[in-house]
Protein backbone atom coordinates (compact mmCIF):
# COMPACT_ATOMS: atom_id res chain seq x y z
CA UNK A 1 0.00 0.00 0.00
CA UNK A 2 2.90 2.31 -0.24
CA UNK A 3 3.38 2.83 3.88
CA UNK A 4 6.67 4.24 4.84
CA UNK A 5 7.74 2.65 7.76
CA UNK A 6 6.91 5.15 9.96
CA UNK A 7 3.57 4.84 8.76
CA UNK A 8 3.59 1.19 8.87
CA UNK A 9 4.69 1.34 12.50
CA UNK A 10 1.99 3.48 13.52
CA UNK A 11 -0.74 2.57 11.40
CA UNK A 12 -0.20 -1.29 11.32
CA UNK A 13 1.99 -2.82 14.09
CA UNK A 14 1.11 -0.21 17.07
CA UNK A 15 -2.71 -0.71 16.83
CA UNK A 16 -1.78 -4.99 16.65
CA UNK A 17 0.52 -4.42 19.91
CA UNK A 18 -2.17 -2.89 21.75
CA UNK A 19 -3.66 -5.95 23.57
CA UNK A 20 -0.56 -6.80 24.84
CA UNK A 21 0.33 -2.99 25.91
CA UNK A 22 -2.94 -3.28 27.24
CA UNK A 23 -2.40 -5.72 29.42
CA UNK A 24 0.90 -4.78 30.82
CA UNK A 25 -0.75 -1.29 31.29
CA UNK A 26 -3.28 -3.12 33.19
CA UNK A 27 -1.21 -4.58 35.64
CA UNK A 28 1.31 -1.29 36.20
CA UNK A 29 -1.71 0.09 36.65
CA UNK A 30 -3.11 -1.33 39.36
CA UNK A 31 -0.42 -2.45 41.53
CA UNK A 32 0.40 1.66 40.88
CA UNK A 33 -2.73 1.96 42.78
CA UNK A 34 -1.80 -0.05 45.79
CA UNK A 35 2.16 1.77 46.08
CA UNK A 36 0.13 5.08 46.03
CA UNK A 37 -0.50 4.65 49.55
CA UNK A 38 3.39 4.38 50.64
CA UNK A 39 3.43 8.05 49.93
CA UNK A 40 0.96 8.85 53.04
CA UNK A 41 3.85 7.41 55.69
CA UNK A 42 5.70 10.70 53.91
CA UNK A 43 2.33 13.11 54.46
CA UNK A 44 1.46 13.46 51.23
CA UNK A 45 -2.60 13.92 51.31
CA UNK A 46 -4.46 10.62 49.98
CA UNK A 47 -6.47 7.45 50.69
CA UNK A 48 -3.59 6.12 52.00
CA UNK A 49 -3.47 8.41 55.02
CA UNK A 50 -6.70 6.23 56.51
CA UNK A 51 -3.52 3.50 57.01
CA UNK A 52 -1.67 6.08 59.02
CA UNK A 53 -4.67 7.25 60.99
CA UNK A 54 -5.51 3.39 61.78
CA UNK A 55 -1.88 2.90 62.89
CA UNK A 56 -1.80 6.04 65.18
CA UNK A 57 -4.90 5.54 66.89
CA UNK A 58 -4.89 1.78 66.79
CA UNK A 59 -8.26 1.24 65.09
CA UNK A 60 -9.17 -1.31 62.72
CA UNK A 61 -12.05 0.26 60.59
CA UNK A 62 -9.91 3.20 58.96
CA UNK A 63 -7.38 0.18 57.78
CA UNK A 64 -10.68 -1.56 56.35
CA UNK A 65 -12.20 1.33 54.80
CA UNK A 66 -8.97 2.17 52.90
CA UNK A 67 -8.27 -1.31 51.52
CA UNK A 68 -12.19 -1.38 49.70
CA UNK A 69 -11.42 2.46 48.61
CA UNK A 70 -7.66 1.02 47.06
CA UNK A 71 -9.54 -2.54 45.71
CA UNK A 72 -12.40 -0.18 44.43
CA UNK A 73 -10.26 2.21 42.77
CA UNK A 74 -8.28 -0.22 41.18
CA UNK A 75 -10.97 -1.81 39.49
CA UNK A 76 -12.42 1.21 38.32
CA UNK A 77 -8.84 1.83 36.72
CA UNK A 78 -8.90 -1.47 35.42
CA UNK A 79 -12.37 -1.20 33.48
CA UNK A 80 -11.68 2.13 32.37
CA UNK A 81 -8.07 0.69 30.40
CA UNK A 82 -9.98 -2.42 29.61
CA UNK A 83 -12.90 -0.12 27.64
CA UNK A 84 -9.80 2.18 26.10
CA UNK A 85 -8.40 -1.44 24.66
CA UNK A 86 -11.97 -2.44 23.38
CA UNK A 87 -12.35 0.72 21.65
CA UNK A 88 -8.86 0.42 19.79
CA UNK A 89 -9.67 -2.80 18.86
CA UNK A 90 -12.94 -2.85 17.16
CA UNK A 91 -11.68 -5.57 14.61
CA UNK A 92 -11.75 -7.79 17.85
CA UNK A 93 -15.31 -7.45 18.42
CA UNK A 94 -15.55 -7.94 14.42
CA UNK A 95 -14.25 -11.19 14.55
CA UNK A 96 -16.07 -13.19 17.96
CA UNK A 97 -19.55 -11.79 16.62
CA UNK B 1 1.95 18.63 49.26
CA UNK B 2 0.54 20.01 53.01
CA UNK B 3 2.89 17.92 54.27
CA UNK B 4 5.29 19.21 56.94
CA UNK B 5 8.49 18.82 55.07
CA UNK B 6 11.06 20.82 55.67
CA UNK B 7 12.17 21.52 51.96
CA UNK B 8 14.44 24.35 52.12
CA UNK B 9 16.98 22.88 54.39
CA UNK B 10 16.53 19.07 53.49
CA UNK B 11 20.16 17.98 54.37
CA UNK B 12 20.11 15.86 51.03
CA UNK B 13 23.45 16.22 49.64
CA UNK B 14 24.89 13.75 47.20
CA UNK B 15 28.63 14.98 48.60
CA UNK B 16 27.17 13.94 52.68
CA UNK B 17 25.79 10.40 50.81
CA UNK B 18 29.34 9.73 49.43
CA UNK B 19 30.70 10.67 53.16
CA UNK B 20 27.85 8.87 54.97
CA UNK B 21 28.90 5.77 53.20
CA UNK B 22 32.61 6.14 53.78
CA UNK B 23 32.32 6.47 57.76
CA UNK B 24 32.77 2.78 58.99
CA UNK B 25 30.56 3.85 61.81
CA UNK B 26 27.74 3.84 60.09
CA UNK B 27 28.16 0.34 58.69
CA UNK B 28 29.26 -1.76 61.51
CA UNK B 29 27.27 -2.77 65.10
CA UNK B 30 23.83 -3.81 66.11
CA UNK B 31 22.28 -0.99 64.54
CA UNK B 32 24.68 -0.54 61.18
CA UNK B 33 23.91 -1.37 57.52
CA UNK B 34 25.32 -4.88 57.32
CA UNK B 35 23.09 -5.44 60.25
CA UNK B 36 20.31 -4.11 58.35
CA UNK B 37 21.14 -5.48 55.05
CA UNK B 38 21.73 -8.99 57.05
CA UNK B 39 18.12 -8.55 58.05
CA UNK B 40 16.69 -7.13 54.46
CA UNK B 41 18.05 -10.57 52.70
CA UNK B 42 16.92 -13.13 55.53
CA UNK B 43 13.61 -11.80 55.61
CA UNK B 44 13.17 -11.89 51.83
CA UNK B 45 14.31 -15.04 51.15
CA UNK B 46 11.86 -16.34 54.09
CA UNK B 47 9.26 -14.17 52.38
CA UNK B 48 9.52 -15.77 49.20
CA UNK B 49 10.59 -19.16 49.87
CA UNK B 50 6.86 -19.25 52.24
CA UNK B 51 5.38 -17.75 48.58
CA UNK B 52 6.95 -19.70 46.75
CA UNK B 53 5.82 -23.20 49.21
CA UNK B 54 2.15 -21.53 48.72
CA UNK B 55 1.91 -20.66 45.30
CA UNK B 56 3.86 -23.29 43.16
CA UNK B 57 2.12 -26.33 44.38
CA UNK B 58 -1.67 -24.18 43.85
CA UNK B 59 0.19 -23.25 39.85
CA UNK B 60 0.64 -26.85 39.41
CA UNK B 61 -2.63 -28.21 40.36
CA UNK B 62 -4.96 -25.43 39.12
CA UNK B 63 -2.66 -25.55 35.85
CA UNK B 64 -2.87 -29.45 35.84
CA UNK B 65 -6.46 -29.77 36.12
CA UNK B 66 -7.90 -26.80 34.84
CA UNK B 67 -10.18 -26.76 38.27
CA UNK B 68 -10.46 -23.21 39.85
CA UNK B 69 -8.72 -21.07 37.21
CA UNK B 70 -11.30 -18.54 37.71
CA UNK B 71 -11.26 -18.18 41.51
CA UNK B 72 -7.87 -18.45 41.98
CA UNK B 73 -6.19 -16.23 38.90
CA UNK B 74 -9.27 -13.33 39.67
CA UNK B 75 -8.41 -13.69 43.72
CA UNK B 76 -4.53 -13.42 42.51
CA UNK B 77 -5.46 -10.24 40.42
CA UNK B 78 -7.20 -8.96 43.09
CA UNK B 79 -4.49 -9.03 45.78
CA UNK B 80 -2.46 -7.03 43.50
CA UNK B 81 -4.80 -4.14 44.08
CA UNK B 82 -4.09 -4.60 47.50
CA UNK B 83 -2.13 -2.12 49.09
CA UNK B 84 0.69 -3.43 51.41
CA UNK B 85 0.89 -0.90 53.53
CA UNK B 86 -2.36 -0.71 54.19
CA UNK B 87 -2.32 -4.98 54.53
CA UNK B 88 0.23 -4.46 57.29
CA UNK B 89 -1.31 -1.95 59.36
CA UNK B 90 -4.54 -3.58 59.63
CA UNK B 91 -2.59 -6.85 60.61
CA UNK B 92 -0.79 -4.84 63.14
CA UNK B 93 -4.03 -3.69 64.81
CA UNK B 94 -5.93 -6.70 64.19
CA UNK B 95 -3.74 -9.37 64.68
CA UNK B 96 -0.24 -8.40 65.92
CA UNK B 97 -2.27 -8.46 69.52
CA UNK B 98 -3.46 -11.98 69.24
CA UNK B 99 0.19 -13.38 68.76
CA UNK B 100 2.17 -14.23 71.81
CA UNK B 101 5.52 -15.72 70.41
CA UNK B 102 8.31 -13.53 71.67
CA UNK B 103 11.47 -15.60 70.38
CA UNK B 104 14.44 -13.99 70.30
CA UNK B 105 16.61 -15.17 67.12
CA UNK B 106 20.21 -13.42 67.76
CA UNK B 107 21.71 -10.91 65.30
CA UNK B 108 18.15 -11.23 63.34
CA UNK B 109 14.75 -10.66 65.46
CA UNK B 110 15.32 -8.43 68.51
CA UNK B 111 13.31 -8.80 71.55
CA UNK B 112 9.53 -8.19 70.97
CA UNK B 113 9.78 -7.94 67.76
CA UNK B 114 8.83 -11.96 66.69
CA UNK B 115 5.32 -10.58 66.66
CA UNK B 116 5.46 -7.83 64.48
CA UNK B 117 7.81 -9.87 62.33
CA UNK B 118 5.33 -12.11 61.94
CA UNK B 119 2.72 -9.80 60.56
CA UNK B 120 4.67 -8.34 58.22
CA UNK B 121 6.35 -11.63 56.54
CA UNK B 122 2.38 -12.36 56.15
CA UNK B 123 1.76 -9.49 54.42
CA UNK B 124 4.36 -9.42 51.85
CA UNK B 125 3.86 -13.14 51.67
CA UNK B 126 0.12 -11.93 50.04
CA UNK B 127 2.47 -9.58 48.07
CA UNK B 128 4.78 -12.33 46.86
CA UNK B 129 1.80 -14.68 45.90
CA UNK B 130 0.45 -13.01 42.70
CA UNK B 131 3.23 -12.75 40.63
CA UNK B 132 4.15 -16.66 41.26
CA UNK B 133 1.26 -18.11 40.80
CA UNK B 134 -0.05 -16.52 37.73
CA UNK B 135 3.67 -17.35 36.00
CA UNK B 136 3.64 -20.71 37.42
CA UNK B 137 -0.01 -21.21 36.13
CA UNK B 138 0.24 -19.61 32.62
CA UNK B 139 3.99 -21.98 32.55
CA UNK B 140 1.83 -24.83 33.12
CA UNK B 141 -0.94 -24.10 30.56
CA UNK B 142 1.27 -23.45 28.04
CA UNK B 143 3.52 -26.93 27.82
CA UNK B 144 2.64 -27.90 24.04
CA UNK B 145 0.12 -30.39 24.90
CA UNK B 146 1.67 -33.19 22.27
CA UNK B 147 4.34 -33.42 25.20
CA UNK B 148 1.73 -33.89 27.79
CA UNK B 149 -0.06 -36.78 25.63
CA UNK B 150 3.39 -38.41 24.74
CA UNK B 151 3.77 -38.41 28.30
CA UNK B 152 0.73 -39.82 29.14
CA UNK B 153 1.12 -42.45 26.26
CA UNK B 154 4.43 -43.77 28.02
CA UNK B 155 2.39 -44.44 30.84
CA UNK B 156 3.45 -41.98 33.39
CA UNK B 157 0.74 -41.49 36.18
CA UNK B 158 -0.92 -37.96 36.72
CA UNK B 159 2.12 -36.54 39.49
CA UNK B 160 4.99 -37.59 37.26
CA UNK B 161 3.44 -35.75 34.53
CA UNK B 162 3.55 -32.87 36.68
CA UNK B 163 6.60 -33.00 38.29
CA UNK B 164 8.08 -34.57 35.11
CA UNK B 165 6.84 -32.71 32.40
CA UNK B 166 4.75 -30.05 33.52
CA UNK B 167 7.17 -28.67 36.02
CA UNK B 168 10.70 -28.45 33.88
CA UNK B 169 9.11 -27.03 30.85
CA UNK B 170 6.99 -24.31 33.29
CA UNK B 171 10.49 -23.45 34.66
CA UNK B 172 11.14 -20.52 32.86
CA UNK B 173 8.18 -18.89 33.40
CA UNK B 174 7.94 -19.72 36.46
CA UNK B 175 11.57 -18.33 37.36
CA UNK B 176 10.23 -15.39 35.95
CA UNK B 177 7.85 -14.90 38.42
CA UNK B 178 9.69 -16.13 41.22
CA UNK B 179 12.30 -13.08 40.02
CA UNK B 180 9.52 -10.24 39.93
CA UNK B 181 8.34 -11.21 43.49
CA UNK B 182 11.77 -10.89 44.93
CA UNK B 183 12.18 -7.88 43.48
CA UNK B 184 8.68 -6.29 44.84
CA UNK B 185 9.35 -7.97 47.99
CA UNK B 186 12.78 -6.31 48.70
CA UNK B 187 11.83 -3.00 47.63
CA UNK B 188 8.10 -2.94 49.43
CA UNK B 189 10.18 -4.66 52.92
CA UNK B 190 11.23 -1.13 53.18
CA UNK B 191 7.37 -0.13 54.29
CA UNK B 192 7.79 -2.93 57.21
CA UNK B 193 9.89 -0.46 58.78
CA UNK B 194 6.74 1.39 59.23
CA UNK B 195 5.62 -1.09 61.97
CA UNK B 196 7.83 -0.73 65.30
CA UNK B 197 10.66 -3.18 66.41
CA UNK B 198 11.10 -4.95 62.47
CA UNK B 199 14.13 -3.84 61.07
CA UNK B 200 16.34 -4.19 57.31
CA UNK B 201 16.68 -1.60 55.56
CA UNK B 202 13.57 0.28 55.69
CA UNK B 203 14.87 1.55 59.18
CA UNK B 204 16.90 4.05 57.64
CA UNK B 205 13.98 5.73 55.84
CA UNK B 206 11.55 5.20 58.75
CA UNK B 207 14.71 7.01 61.26
CA UNK B 208 14.89 10.45 58.37
CA UNK B 209 11.15 10.87 59.31
CA UNK B 210 11.76 12.04 62.62
CA UNK B 211 14.67 14.95 61.82
CA UNK B 212 15.18 15.31 58.02
CA UNK B 213 19.10 17.27 58.88
CA UNK B 214 20.03 14.53 61.31
CA UNK B 215 23.67 13.45 59.25
CA UNK B 216 23.50 10.19 59.68
CA UNK B 217 20.06 9.38 59.97
CA UNK B 218 18.49 12.38 58.09
CA UNK B 219 17.81 12.67 54.72
CA UNK B 220 21.35 11.33 54.07
CA UNK B 221 20.80 8.03 55.75
CA UNK B 222 17.33 8.03 53.39
CA UNK B 223 18.85 8.10 50.21
CA UNK B 224 22.10 5.99 51.24
CA UNK B 225 19.32 3.12 52.34
CA UNK B 226 17.49 3.67 48.73
CA UNK B 227 20.42 3.02 47.22
CA UNK B 228 21.36 -0.28 49.22
CA UNK B 229 18.11 -1.37 48.68
CA UNK B 230 18.63 -0.94 45.04
CA UNK B 231 21.52 -2.66 44.86
CA UNK B 232 19.96 -5.39 46.49
CA UNK B 233 17.56 -5.94 44.30
CA UNK B 234 20.24 -5.49 41.25
CA UNK B 235 21.89 -8.37 42.86
CA UNK B 236 19.30 -10.55 43.35
CA UNK B 237 17.71 -10.31 40.25
CA UNK B 238 21.55 -11.08 38.88
CA UNK B 239 22.06 -14.56 41.96
CA UNK B 240 17.93 -15.82 40.89
CA UNK B 241 19.49 -15.29 36.91
CA UNK B 242 22.28 -17.90 37.46
CA UNK B 243 19.70 -19.91 39.51
CA UNK B 244 17.36 -19.85 36.19
CA UNK B 245 20.23 -21.01 33.85
CA UNK B 246 21.21 -23.86 36.25
CA UNK B 247 17.64 -25.32 36.49
CA UNK B 248 16.72 -24.66 33.57
CA UNK B 249 17.11 -27.53 31.35
CA UNK B 250 19.07 -26.82 27.95
CA UNK B 251 17.05 -28.07 25.98
CA UNK B 252 14.28 -25.50 27.04
CA UNK B 253 16.59 -22.56 26.80
CA UNK B 254 17.69 -23.21 23.17
CA UNK B 255 20.83 -23.63 24.93
CA UNK B 256 21.19 -27.14 23.88
CA UNK B 257 20.40 -26.41 20.32
CA UNK B 258 22.63 -24.28 19.72
CA UNK B 259 25.83 -25.84 21.09
CA UNK B 260 24.95 -29.31 19.91
CA UNK B 261 22.24 -30.37 18.35
CA UNK B 262 22.78 -28.68 15.07
CA UNK B 263 24.64 -29.83 12.03
CA UNK B 264 27.57 -28.66 11.43
CA UNK B 265 27.16 -26.01 8.42
CA UNK B 266 23.60 -24.76 9.57
CA UNK B 267 24.97 -21.97 12.42
CA UNK B 268 23.35 -18.32 11.95
CA UNK B 269 26.92 -16.57 12.26
CA UNK B 270 30.75 -17.55 11.30
CA UNK B 271 31.57 -17.29 14.92
CA UNK B 272 29.64 -19.81 15.96
CA UNK B 273 30.77 -22.00 12.94
CA UNK B 274 34.17 -21.82 14.25
CA UNK B 275 33.35 -22.65 17.58
CA UNK B 276 31.51 -25.74 16.47
CA UNK B 277 34.31 -27.01 14.31
CA UNK B 278 36.88 -26.45 17.17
Amino acid sequence: MGFTTWQRLLKVQLPIAVPVVGAGLRVAAVSNVSLVSVASILGVPQLGQLFVLSNSYYQIPPAILGLIFFVLLALIFDAVILIGIRLMTPWRQAVSR
Amino acid sequence: MSGAVPMADSGLNFDRVSIWFNDPSNWWGSDGLVAHIREHIVYTAFIVIVALLIALPLGLFIGHTGRGVFVVVGLANGLRAVPTLGLVVLLVVWLQPKINIDTEIPYLVNRGAMSYLIVVIIGLVILALPPILTNTYAGVQNVDPDARDAARGMGMTESQIITKVELPCALPLIMSGIRSATLQVIATLTVAAYVPFVGGLGVYIRNALGSYTDPVFGYTGMVAGGIVVAILAVLADGVLAVVQRLVVSPGLSGRYAKRQARPAGTTDSPAEAQLAEA
